[in-house]
């Protein structure tokens, strides 16, 4: 029960920095500041959710998960990009990222 | 309702870090034109081609490679640095849906994420005190935003990962002996290490140093050493794995290193070694004096804390302590290569020094109060009181420094600032115009744009960037040798560019341009004809 109001807190928390950040960005640099906020969260995305099956500090998996998305996610999608659309390669790297968590996931649980 | 500490520390980094990127993105938030000096197009240059043809590229494309072709000294006309750092600001532009934003935004989030990277880490080791106080010194230090407006922009990314590196090493030492102890940390080690060479391997440079120093520090501390083979071959794969995912790139560092591009002789002074900037007098015309100046960089009234920081951490000697020395220390050697014989980048390195001093010095005051030895009740009230008074010196001498330096009128294409070097809105739309219509072969020569020698290093960063916005083989027409063979090709476009003329009140050149156009271009046709900027292109009647 504890742990649960604890998450939810977390998730309030974090969906009010989202807000924040959202915020500041839209008004500062308009509709394309809001959606490179929100393309970051995308490529970051499944770097946390891996970094998540691991006993690791929040603030760890946080910024982990942010380096790890802005540098390896483009480096894929670079390479996919070299035989087929680049926005093809985001979308099919994005896709297989997350797919391979879940993979992991389930191996792990096994 | 009881409210968690932390989620207050971090709503407060959060609003710093949000300054930040307001404060370092100034010039962009006017205008949304393009700015900055010659690295900063190349950067824009290849993110930019990615995400506007949909496409990645092997080999240069002839706007590139006409400058860069020969940068990378190991497989030429490709790429000179791995393809990490453009790809990811080519994402943006595709998820921002615009051209220029995007790219300028991800550029300073990234050049910025060192704040986030060394507030995380401090945070971690020291508390929240000494890492916002870090943080807050790092968004106003002239040598990290400096070279970013410059365009040294894959570097200031790299730096913001040897603070990290350094954790995780940290973390896998200290928990060696622990029941706990998991491998992960040299895993995330050696895969940081990896993302640091692929962004920019002077940074990675940098870490090796302090990595070394750091484990022969806590070695002698604990008198034992530290050797799991499994571990540090599944280390070095991961690294491997990342080097060779872009070899082209990454075996360019050995030509690199090994030839002797600039002059680097050995020179032992003692004064080099008691001093931790370079000569500024080595630098002149490429680096301003300022940029070696304590003073200048950092403010004097940081230096007492610098000391009183630097003294905590050698009387303590705790393993986070020495960590932050081998940082330190680490720095200094890589500084001072240039009596080793390798003074490349020299100043480069310099750029690096904030993330290490803001931490000492945030250090310094915080831990001022814990060198009285007396108790008394009030002494964490103390250190609050002297928080604030460094917090009220960081915004009422580095910032309104920082605000000189960076404003929103730098590279102002309607201002003395950014007259000469930055595309003024006619220019950005008629490039762009050529972008959309010029068949790629198309080469552009302009006429307009000054090009006598006072103004000409600055006039061509605007040719430069009409080449980077049109994506088009961009040239002064006053320098070709090959006029008369130009005027009668199909494959350039001439552009006549009105727009300087008038607030130069350069008759001159206007009656030579109004004349050119009778005469020299009868057989062309006008194709494009717009806020005082033309363009025509040859088609013989």
């Amino acid at each position: 029960m504890n742990l649960n109001n604890e998450l939810k807190t977390r998730l309030v928390f974090i969906s009010l920095m989202i807000l924040v950040i959202l915020i500041f960005s839209f008004a500062i640099f308009g509709m394309a500041g809001a959606r490179v906020f929100i393309g970051i969260i995308l490529i970051t995305m499944p770097f946390f959710l891996f970094l998540n099956n691991f006993d690791m500090a929040e603030g760890e998996k946080y910024v982990f998960s942010i380096l790890l998305g802005v540098t390896i996610f483009p480096s894929l999608t670079y390479i996919l990009g070299l035989l087929m659309s680049f926005r093809i390669s985001m979308v099919i790297t994005l896709i297989t990222l997350i797919l391979l968590v879940f993979v992991f996931k389930k191996f792990k649980i096994r | 309702m009881k409210i968690n500490k932390n989620y207050v520390q971090t709503l407060i980094f959060v609003l710093v870090y949000l300054f930040a990127i307001y404060f370092w993105t100034q010039p962009l938030q006017d205008r949304k034109v393009p700015y900055g000096e010659y690295d900063a197009m190349s950067h824009f240059e290849v993110g930019d081609y990615m995400a506007y043809n949909d496409k990645s590229f092997m080999y240069l494309p002839p706007y590139i490679d006409i400058r860069y072709g020969n940068d990378n000294d190991f497989k030429p006309h490709t790429l000179w640095y791995a393809p990490t750092f453009h790809a990811s600001l080519g994402l943006m532009q595709v998820f921002g849906g615009q051209r220029i934003v995007p790219i300028f935004l991800m550029n300073a989030i990234l050049a910025t994420f060192v704040i986030v990277t060394v507030y995380f880490v401090i945070r971690s080791l020291f508390g929240f005190l000494p890492a916002i106080l870090s943080a807050i010194l790092i968004v106003f230090s002239p040598r990290d935003f400096m070279p970013y407006i410059w365009g040294q922009w894959p570097e200031r990314f790299a730096y913001a990962f040897i603070p990290v590196i350094l954790y995780c090493f940290y973390k896998y030492l200290i928990n060696y002996d622990k029941k706990e102890n998991t491998p992960i940390y040299l895993y995330f080690t050696a895969l940081f290490s990896g993302i640091s060479f692929l962004i920019h391997p002077l940074a990675f440079l940098h870490v090796v140093f302090s990595l070394i120093l750091f484990y022969i520090f806590i070695a002698i501390k604990n008198k034992r050493l530290y050797i799991n083979a499994n571990h540090i071959i599944i280390s070095i794969l991961i690294f491997l794995i990342l080097f060779f995912m872009f070899p082209y790139q990454n075996f360019r560092i050995f030509p690199e290193f090994s030839g002797n591009k600039e002059e680097s002789v050995f020179k032992l002074s003692l004064s080099r070694i008691f001093s931790w900037s370079p000569n500024a007098e080595d630098f002149i015309g490429s680096v301003p004096p300022s940029y070696f100046s304590y003073r200048e960089m950092h403010g004097l009234w940081t230096l007492p804390f610098l000391v009183i920081g630097l003294s905590v951490l050698i009387i303590n000697r705790k393993e986070r302590d020495l960590l932050l020395l081998a940082w330190l220390i680490g720095l200094y050697i890589m500084l001072h290569r240039d009596l080793f014989g390798k003074a490349e980048f020299l100043h480069r390195s310099l750029s690096a020094t904030a993330h290490i001093f803001s931490p000492i010095m945030a250090i310094g005051a915080i831990y001022l109060i814990n060198l009285v030895k007396v108790n008394f009740p009030y002494k964490k009230f103390v250190k609050y009181g002297i928080a604030l008074i460094f917090i009220y010196f960081a915004l009422s001498i580095n910032m309104p420094a920082a605000s000189k330096i960076l404003n929103k009128e730098i590279y102002n294409p309607y201002t003395q600032s950014g007259f000469f070097t930055t595309l003024n809105d006619a220019e950005f739309q008629a490039s762009q115009w050529i972008l959309d219509n010029a068949p790629k072969n198309v080469n552009v020569t302009v006429l307009g744009i000054p090009y006598q020698d006072q103004v000409l290093s600055a006039t061509s960063k605007k040719i430069r960037w009409m080449a980077a916005v049109s994506q088009h083989v961009t040239r002064f027409y006053y320098f070709r040798e090959d006029k008369e063979i130009i005027l009668k090709s199909p494959e350039w476009y001439i552009m006549l560019d009105y727009t300087m003329i008038g607030p130069l009140n350069d008759q001159e050149t206007f009656n030579f341009m109004q004349d050119f156009e009778k005469t020299a271009l009868s057989n062309h046709t006008l194709v494009y004809n717009k806020d005082n900027i033309e363009v025509y292109k040859f088609e013989p009647k």
